[in-house]
Formats: structure tokens, sequence, C-alpha cells
């Protein structure tokens, strides 16, 4: 399979009244075409100040943005706002926005905001647009008579499901999907879910799904990278992660998931995650880790790979205790 | 279950919300909760598990008598306090605790915690200053915010969520309640500090034999923390149960969907499709004729459709709202 994207050492810092907020800090990855990628981690760890990275939406106030972004084998982090707005955004990668049901704008139709980004990025005629936009709602499962009408008059369901079409409609290869299902009900979120399954296999997508809930990332991941204060601590195939998870923050997340169909007693992680401001030296989950040893809290540890696209970042498997 | 033990009845409990469609268009009823009987006894936790707009919010208020019923029966220790005026109600309030799911919006954020505390034994005249500073401490040790004098000073914006659902909950044990309404207490809280948060909340409502309502849309958090499970949909309970019997042998087509539709962490779910059903719960001011799940059932017949199923013991303790199990039984 090709590689459709390569992150390598980005960073993403912020400046705040308070100090340099290292949000992304050194993150690498690879994503393969037809790949689903979930990023997890807890509120805070830089997830979705990653998704911004990738896309380029940044707020004002960015301290650094660096590292290298590669498209197709092209560096975007080159190309000017300007360029990346034209070639890149929307047109390679597209997002589905957290909490996107309160992202459509409640004075315009559902259609045209779904067909907005045609018109916009790939100068599309209005009329054509929107055309392509009831061939996508009802790809998405809106009956397209929805297409004149207005958010308010769309369940949260429905409305997950225009925000999706409008990110899906300008053919993007990759999409983000940034907690497309927190807000909504547990069977409107298996009925989204069923749909992103769906138009995934049918358009050959590669998703970047981001989200706070291990349980949910494996509906769709592929691979899963866990975030750590800014960095991402473990990248591991879905058949191992889910049953045996490497990085020891890794470990005791998914000790704190409950499960509905096996008993299983359920742990949590005493302490609370670093700031990001001025993380712990060394490795960042060394307060919290009950098997930190001296090297832990003095030196950051390196990614240690344990497979093709697999590594962690631990002491312990780089000493070999494990 | 013997009278004594009881501590709480709820008859075929109603409320309805009165609203005006338009600025002078004809109003219209929303029946929030509509027809929800069960009983509650000492020392036990009920988990209530329903989707948004389920009303599950609105029976938590409701039992705490935030709300007045709009009809049906309220009974507290054997009190009928369905309509029992506000100034009439302070003992039951002294009764009563809840915990909401946003600690920040549920905390005044120009007292310190200190006061926070202080506040309901000071409205309920609860011993002298001395006294009440001793209360105070001992219920931050409690709910483990320690060292207690560090914690007690602050400002709920210096609280993590965590700490703040702590003091939450100190705050609804704090006049030693016997019933305790907990709304979503851990849905704005990350994996680890939930499992953190249901734990000592567990561990207090067991130490001090508390009744306990857990209401919540997240029913793989209920098997560790409740002996029964309510399930609500469009305003009523459709079905309810000891926890164990409920999550192994659910049997309302909803509470099947509603249990198929909970992923747990397994790689092999990406390879399938979830079977869910498709649409959407009803209109409360117009809900279905019949079973309100009707028109997204998959067994529904026309009876269904027309009459709504009475709620039938199935099996000892197991009760549901459903016409494939009553027609067996009539």
């Amino acid at each position: 399979m090709s590689t459709v994207l390569s992150v390598k050492n980005l960073r993403l810092y912020f400046t705040t009244r308070k100090g340099i907020v290292k949000a992304v800090d050194n993150v690498s990855f690879d994503l393969k075409k037809g790949e689903t990628l979930a990023i997890v981690g807890e509120s805070g760890c830089g997830k979705s100040s990653l998704a911004k990275a990738l896309i380029r939406l940044l707020p004002r106030n960015v301290h650094t943005y660096s590292g290298e972004i590669l498209i197709d084998g092209n560096d975007v982090m080159k190309l000017s706002d300007e360029m990346f707005r034209r070639l890149i955004r929307w047109r390679k990668i597209s997002m589905v926005f957290q909490g996107a049901q309160n992202s459509l704008n409640p004075v315009l139709k559902v259609g045209f905001q779904v067909a907005e980004p045609l018109m916009i990025h790939n100068n599309v005629s209005k009329e054509d647009a929107l055309a392509e936009a009831k061939k996508y709602l009802r790809l998405v499962g809106i009956h397209e008579s929805f297409a004149d009408r207005y958010p308010f008059e769309l369940s949260g369901g429905m409305k997950q499901r225009a925000v999706i079409a409008m990110a899906l409609i300008t053919h993007p290869e990759i999409i983000i999907l940034d907690e497309p299902t927190s807000a909504l009900d547990v069977i409107t979120q298996a009925n989204i879910i069923n749909l992103l399954k769906k138009i995934k296999n049918e358009l050959g997508l590669s998703y970047i799904f981001i989200t706070h809930d291990i349980a949910v990332t494996s509906e769709l991941a592929d691979r899963v990278a866990v975030m750590y204060a800014g960095e991402i601590v473990e990248i591991s195939d879905a058949d191992e992660f889910y049953y045996r998870p490497k990085h020891p923050y890794a470990e005791k997340l998914m000790a704190s998931v409950p499960t509905l169909r096996t008993d299983k007693k359920l742990e949590f992680i005493p302490g609370a995650p670093p700031s990001l401001i001025n993380p712990p030296q060394g490795c960042r989950f060394n307060p919290r880790c009950p098997y930190a040893f001296e090297k832990c809290l003095k030196e950051s540890p390196p990614p240690y790979e344990i497979k093709s696209g697999n590594i962690v970042r631990c002491w312990l498997y780089h000493e070999g205790k494990r | 279950m013997s009278e004594d033990r009881i501590v709480l009845k709820v008859e075929n409990l109603r409320k309805w919300f009165t609203i005006r469609r338009g600025l002078f268009g004809a109003t219209a009823q929303v029946k929030a909760l509509d027809g929800v009987t069960f009983e509650l006894g000492t020392g036990e936790a009920v988990s209530v598990v329903g989707e948004s707009g389920s009303g599950k919010t609105t029976l938590g208020k409701t039992v705490l008598r935030l709300y007045e019923p709009t009809d049906g029966k309220l009974i507290f220790k054997g009190k009928d306090i369905t309509h029992t005026p506000e100034k009439d109600l302070m003992w039951f309030k002294r009764e009563t605790g809840l915990v909401q799911q946003d600690p920040y919006g549920a905390m005044p954020s120009f007292m310190n915690i200190y006061r926070i505390l202080e506040e309901p034994l000071i409205i309920h005249k609860v011993g002298t200053k001395e006294e009440r500073a001793e209360i105070v401490f001992k219920a931050l040790e409690e709910v483990r915010l320690t060292p207690v004098e560090d914690f007690a000073f602050k400002y709920p914006h210096m609280l993590s969520g965590g700490q703040l659902q702590r003091v939450a909950i100190a705050r609804a044990l704090i006049l030693r309640p016997s019933l305790v309404v907990a709304d979503e207490p851990v849905s704005m809280l990350d994996a680890s500090v939930r499992v953190e948060i249901l734990t000592l909340m567990r561990e207090m409502q067991e130490k001090r034999n508390i009744s306990f309502i857990y209401i919540t849309h997240d029913l793989s958090t209920t098997r560790y923390f409740s002996e029964w499970i309510f399930i609500m949909y469009a305003a009523q309970i459709i079905e309810r149960a000891p926890t164990k019997t409920l999550l192994q042998n659910p049997l309302h087509p909803y509470t099947r969907a509603l249990l198929s539709a909970i992923p747990d962490p397994d790689p092999e779910n990406r390879k399938k499709f979830r079977e869910v059903p498709p649409g959407e719960p009803p209109s409360l001011v117009n809900p279905p004729p019949g079973c309100r799940f009707a028109p997204r059932c998959p067994f529904a017949s026309s009876k269904c459709r027309t009459e709504e199923p009475p709620e039938v013991e199935v099996e000892p303790k197991h009760f549901v709202k459903c016409w494939l199990y009553a027609g067996a039984k009539a």
C-alpha cells in the first residue's frame, strides 16, 4: 500500500501569557492509502491541535509551526498559506470537525453549505455544485429534498451526515475525523460509524480518526497512535493494540475502559497529565508510571521500533526490560 | 420488598412542560416524563439509562421535587410529597442530594470550596461555626481532596474537572442524605478520571447505605455501579431489571439495539457493520400511539402501533413494556 501522508517531526507551539504551550511536539507518523489511523488521548494531550496543524487551520498565537508534512511525496509545509488553501486544504485533505452539528451556519440552506467547498476550492459553478451536493447528500443517507432545508430542521445525526458530505464533496484523499460522534447518542453513533465504514470502502479514503473514546476507535482503526502530553508515545497495529498495548500509559488507559460484554476490574491512573508549558524532564509520563526507573526521570525516550510502523517511546523497551 | 425498606416509591409519574409554538402560536405539551413507576430500596443504586431527550434528567429532577409532577404519585419514606408546597419540603431537601453533569456550572465561582460545602449546612442550620468547619474538612477528606487545608480555600476554577466533581459529591452528601441523584456525573471527564469518580461514588454509597439514582447515557459503566438498570425511551421506562440480568438477557427490542450499538475495544469491530435500527426517537409532543418504539422496531405488529403495551414481569424482578412478552402472558 502506498503512503498518502507522511508526517515528520511536526511541532506546533502556542504563545500564551503563562508561557509557550507545546501542544504538538515532535510528532511523526505515516498514513497508508485506505488506512485508518486512530489518534487517542485524553483532553489536553494535543490531538485536536495535531489535526489543526495537519490542515493548517491555526490560531493567531502560533509560536512554532515546523516539521514536514508529505502528501503524495510533496512537502506541503513549504507552500504559502494561499497555495496551501488552493491546492491542499479540502482538495487533498478535509476535515469533519468536533461538534459538527453546531458548525453548520443556521441561516444557510443545508445544500448550499455542502456545495460551498466545491465553489470555493474547485471553482465549480453554483448550479453544478448544488447538483453535486444533492448527490453527496444521497450518498450519506439524506434525502435530497433536505438540500433546501435549514440546519434546525435536521436531527443531530442528519447534521453530522451533512457535515460528512461537506468533507467528501471535493474528493479529498484524506479525511480528518475529529471526535465525529462524541455528541451523538449511541445508536446514532453506530449509524454514523457504519456510514464512515461504507464510504471509506466505496471511495478508497484514508482516515485520521481523533477521539478520546478507545472503544469507538476499534470500530475503524487499522492502527492506533496514543498521544500523551503533546507526543505520540505509541503507534501499534489494531490487532496488537487492543490486546497488548505497549506503552505503560496506553496499558493503563486501556485498563480504565469499561466493557459491556466482559467482566474486568477497572483501574484508573493516579495523578493528572502534566502541563504542556513545563512538561516533566525525561519521559513525560514518568511521574505517573508504575515502572519508571532512573533513566526515565532524566532522558526523554526516543522511538523504539517494535516492527515496521509500530513504535513505542519507552525506556523499558530500549533497555530490554520488556 | 417490605414497605419499611422502601425509600422512594414512584407511581405513574408524569411531568409535562407547556411550550408555545411561535409568538402567538398555540400551546403544546412536551410529555417529558409520561407514566413512570418503580420503587427504590434503602442502599440500592439504580442506573437510569437513555438517550438524550428520553426523559432521564426530568425523572431525576422530578423525584427530587425540583419539578412538581404533573400527575402520578411520589412517595418518599412513606410520605406523599407529590404536591407538597416548596416551603414544607425543607426536611425532604435535607434528605436528598444532587450531583450534576457540569461541575463548573454547578458551583458558584465566587465562593471558595469551604464556603460551597458550608452553604447547605448553614441553610439547614446545622451545628455551630466550629462544628461546621469540622464537618466540611471531614467531607473533603472523605472524597480524598487532601491536604484538605489546601483545597478548602481554593476557588472552583483552580480545580480540575475531576477534583471539582469530588467537591460536588462532597456537597451532595454533606447533609447525610438518604437519596442522591447523580445526573451524568462523569460524562465530561476523561476515561481514567471517570473510573476514579465512579469508584469513589460507589464507595460512599455503600458505606453510608445511600439510595442512588445514577443517570447516564453510557451503559458500559452501569455494571460497575448499580444493582438495577432502568432503560428509558421516549419518556417511559421500557425495561427494568437487576444489572446482571438486564445485561445478560435484554428483552425489549430497544434495549437490544442499545446494547448492540455499544462497542467494546476489539479489533474485529472494524471488519463488520453494526446492526442498529434506523431513525430517531419520536417527538414528545405527539408520541406515536401504541408502543413508542414501534416505528423503528423490526418486530412491530399492528397491535404495537395502536395499543400501548403494559409492563409485565417476565422473570422475577425483570419488567418489560413490550407486546412481544405481554402477548405470551395474556
